[in-house]
């Protein structure tokens, strides 16, 4: 399958002139840093091993953080222009003001404050004074300024890039896409560090069949994937198994975009506060267990999957503290789940695909 | 609220309790004038008499809770969450954090955590919440039951764990989470955050009215924000005896009688309190009296106790002439208490609890740690990172490298957790500690054993 990585997608965009933002897990505007004239690049899992970011934060600090902690203190890193952190949880938090304040990283970076009590009343303006506070950071560092009808075209090109999502998550529940559980990520995970047009080109692929690789499309038992991101060890371990993820609950990608329409504001800013607050419930906004047990049941009974694995990176404590009463709410609701705890990039394949099998069994 | 409830709890708070407590004080005095005299370790200064009163009031505190239920609405509230609002509404309070500390220091946390493990709750969470959702699960606590819960109040500013936290216990206990958001303040407080934290300040109010089944009066409010003000401030002045030498007192005995300022805040119980430690600080002060005798060397703790090591710290540090002075961590309640003003209530209110450290960025941690090692003449900085804390110990090793060089003070980092004795070493810190001791007198530094 022919896919840029992150490496050449900023090659490529560097090219054209355009500025790099690294971006670092968590829910944020897209569009503002595209219109600001950067391509937003997130820092979810590089590989590599972890040394340098050993000197600056704990081993109790989850791989997510450390791996890109790592990857911001490495010399092989391409030039960065500035860095976003947006605030999914508190280790995120402290490793933003580390390397800003402490390590005193040369590329600017900001904080992006996802707020927490999204039933309040004055929530969407909160949104809307940060989205212009991150606007004013990037037009500073960028020159561009983002006005209105910047904003708008990027906002429309963001609806773009979900109602693409809308699809490709609705033809996987159908069955319609025939891709192998990898291949499919390869392709959803794009939209973390491509311009939206580049992705919905690839994401046209997909639905066409034109993108996936010789191995077919697994058969076997149909299952959701909920957790923080999808782990290619653990995607070739489904593959492997004939496993079909047909629907998933994952930080980085299912919850990263509305699962309805939403009417898009005319005011561009307010736009794209509603855009943030319309996204499915998840454990870094601190959703009710009950709202995350009647979504996730909803999800497994819509898309006709036998169960679900909560799968989670070692250290996570924003989704380790939900998964007790949620499996047990989804074990009330007769889901059967399997919960699985691993290392990014270090999984225990034996063992996980031991539990994996056995889950399988019981599911057969 | 039943009118049964009600003259139950108030026979408890006017005749049973002081009965009990009465008993219970001149039972604890007669054990003291007819057991063979104890003679304390020669490093030891007298210690503070308002221990015996600090006693009386947190288990009045916790024996009272028991008798609320029925009489009075009950919150669970986060040690930053804005209680001033609460007492304005009649509620009792119950700080989960408090409890955990108080669990930990009795040895108890493993017990009490491990109902919440085996439901599933991973060993990595914060021990705090472990103990709290253990008790939930029906771990029984050392310090007796606590009452059910009618509503939950969280604010974010302590950390995103409290919140997690507590959507777990609103599940539990079927009563609902009021949430006080306070974004981090990674540069200056703007605008927008600070109405976004308004707005839910005012609308917090028509939210527990009908769970205190009392209207929020603005009044009793101010009355009940100024005793907090002034209760903060004697807390700052109780801190700030330290910064004479020798120390009335350490930060080891700050850590027991902070209880009041944290638990009890904005009640006139705590103000009290505060008045008559301080006289106490202040005569000690006058004549000279230390914490430990022979006073050596002076340090900071940064970071929440080990509860469970207390006393072995206690005798370590002490009989070396190491007193600890100065802690991030008991500063907390003090710190920003001067942003508090009754003519703007809501506003300031905002100010005060979202300003506070753990909810700022490290350069204002490092700016504070630096005022607080030259006022209080430390020679050397403890950072406890502990696993139960993240917003507390990320970011510590930077912290604790930038101090040694900007301030030339020695510095040590230790693992261990609140209350959670597996995630400590006894062997490996315990010869750490002995180094950074022997550094401090040697006058090296031990940065890099960390």
């Amino acid at each position: 399958m022919d896919l840029p990585n992150r490496r050449t997608a900023i090659e490529s965009f560097r090219k054209g002139g355009g500025r790099i933002a690294a971006v670092f897990p968590g829910r944020y505007p897209r569009e503002i840093l595209l219109a600001a004239g950067f391509l937003p690049v997130e820092v979810w899992d590089p590989p590599g091993p972890i040394a340098r970011a050993s000197a600056h934060a704990q081993p109790f600090v989850c791989g997510v953080g450390l791996r890109g902690l790592e990857l911001l203190l490495s010399e092989k890193t391409p030039a960065l222009d500035c860095l976003l952190f947006p605030h999914l949880c508190d280790t995120l938090q402290n490793l933003f003001t580390v390397v800003r304040d402490c390590i005193g990283h040369p590329v600017p970076a900001t904080l992006f404050y996802t707020p927490r009590n999204v039933a309040d009343a004055g929530v969407a303006s909160f949104v809307e004074s940060q989205v212009r506070r991150l606007a004013a950071f990037l037009s500073s560092r960028s020159g561009v300024s983002v006005d209105d009808d910047g904003l708008a075209k990027a906002g429309a090109a963001m609806d773009k890039v979900h109602e693409a999502m809308q699809s490709l998550y609705s033809a996987r529940r159908q069955g319609r896409i025939h891709a192998s559980n990898a291949d499919f990520y390869r392709t959803v995970r794009l939209r973390e560090y491509v311009v939206p047009s580049e992705f919905l080109q690839a994401a046209d692929r997909l639905m066409a069949g034109q993108s996936t690789s010789s191995e077919n499309a697994p058969s076997g038992p149909r299952l959701v994937l909920s957790g923080v991101l999808p782990d290619r060890d653990l995607l070739a371990l489904l593959d492997q198994l004939g496993v079909r993820l047909c629907e998933d609950d994952l930080i980085s990608c299912g919850r990263r975009f509305p699962r309805t329409h939403v009417a898009a504001d005319k005011d561009p800013w307010k736009a794209s506060a509603a855009r943030l607050l319309s996204l499915p419930p998840c454990t870094s906004i601190a959703s009710p267990v009950e709202q995350r047990v009647a979504f996730l049941s909803e999800m497994v009974r819509n898309s006709g999957a036998a169960g679900i694995i909560l799968h989670t990176v070692k250290f996570c404590e924003l989704e380790l503290f939900d998964h007790p009463f949620v499996v047990q709410g989804l074990r009330q609701a007769g889901i059967p789940v399997l919960v699985l705890e691993s290392e990014l990039h270090q999984p225990q394949l034996g063992q996980l695909g031991t539990r994996l099998e056995a889950f399988l069994e019981v599911l057969s | 609220m039943s009118t049964a409830g009600i003259v139950r709890y108030h026979l408890a708070k006017e005749v049973t309790l002081p009965l009990m407590l009465a008993a219970d004080s001149a039972r604890r005095s007669l054990r003291r004038a007819t057991r063979p005299k104890r003679t304390p370790p020669d490093w030891a200064g007298p210690p503070l008499a308002c221990a015996d009163r600090l006693r009386t009031i947190m288990a009045r505190h916790y024996l009272l809770a028991r008798h609320a239920a029925g009489a009075m609405p009950i919150a669970w509230v986060t040690s930053g969450a804005p209680v001033e609002i609460l007492r304005a509404m009649g509620f009792y309070t119950v700080y989960p954090e408090n409890h955990g500390a108080l669990c930990g220091a009795r040895m108890a946390g493993l017990d009490m955590s491990a109902p919440a493990e085996n439901a599933g709750f991973s060993q990595d969470l914060c021990s705090y919440a472990r103990i709290d959702l253990g008790l939930s699960l029906g771990a029984r606590s050392p310090i007796g039951p606590l009452p059910r819960p009618d509503v939950l109040v969280c604010s974010t500013n302590i950390c995103q764990t409290v919140l997690y936290w507590y959507k777990q216990l609103s599940h539990r206990y079927g009563v609902p989470l009021v949430l006080f958001d306070t974004p981090f303040v990674a540069d200056e407080l703007d605008e927008g955050t600070l109405a976004y934290m308004v707005g839910q300040l005012e609308a917090l109010i028509p939210r527990l009215e009908p769970i205190a089944g009392k209207a929020f009066n603005a009044r009793t409010f101010e009355s009940y924000l100024l005793r907090a003000q002034r209760t903060s401030l004697m807390w700052g002045e109780v801190l700030a005896s330290m910064t004479t030498r020798p120390a009335p007192m350490t930060i080891f005995d700050a850590f027991a009688h902070m209880a009041p300022v944290v638990s009890l805040r904005g009640l006139p119980v705590s103000e009290r309190y505060y008045e008559l430690l301080l006289k106490e600080l202040r005569a000690r002060v006058a004549s000279g009296i230390a914490a430990v005798k022979g006073e050596r060397h002076r340090l900071l703790w940064d970071n929440i106790a080990v509860w469970f090591k207390l006393g072995d710290f206690i005798r370590l540090f002490s009989q070396n002439g190491c007193v600890f002075v100065a802690a991030t961590y008991t500063n907390a309640w003090a710190e920003t208490v001067h942003y508090l003003d009754p003519a703007k209530p809501l506003e300031s209110v905002a100010r005060t609890y979202s300003l506070v450290i753990l909810n700022r960025d490290l350069k204002h941690r490092m700016e504070l740690m630096e005022r607080m090692i030259r006022s209080y003449c430390v020679d050397g900085v403890l950072f406890h990172s502990t696993r139960s804390c993240k917003p507390y110990s990320v970011g510590q090793y930077d912290i604790q490298r930038a101090l040694s060089r900007k301030c030339n003070v020695k510095a040590v980092l230790i693992d261990a957790d609140t209350t959670d004795p597996r995630s400590y070493a006894e062997g490996p810190t315990r010869t750490r500690l002995e180094a950074f001791i022997e550094s401090l007198d040697a006058g090296t530094s031990t940065q890099g054993a960390a």
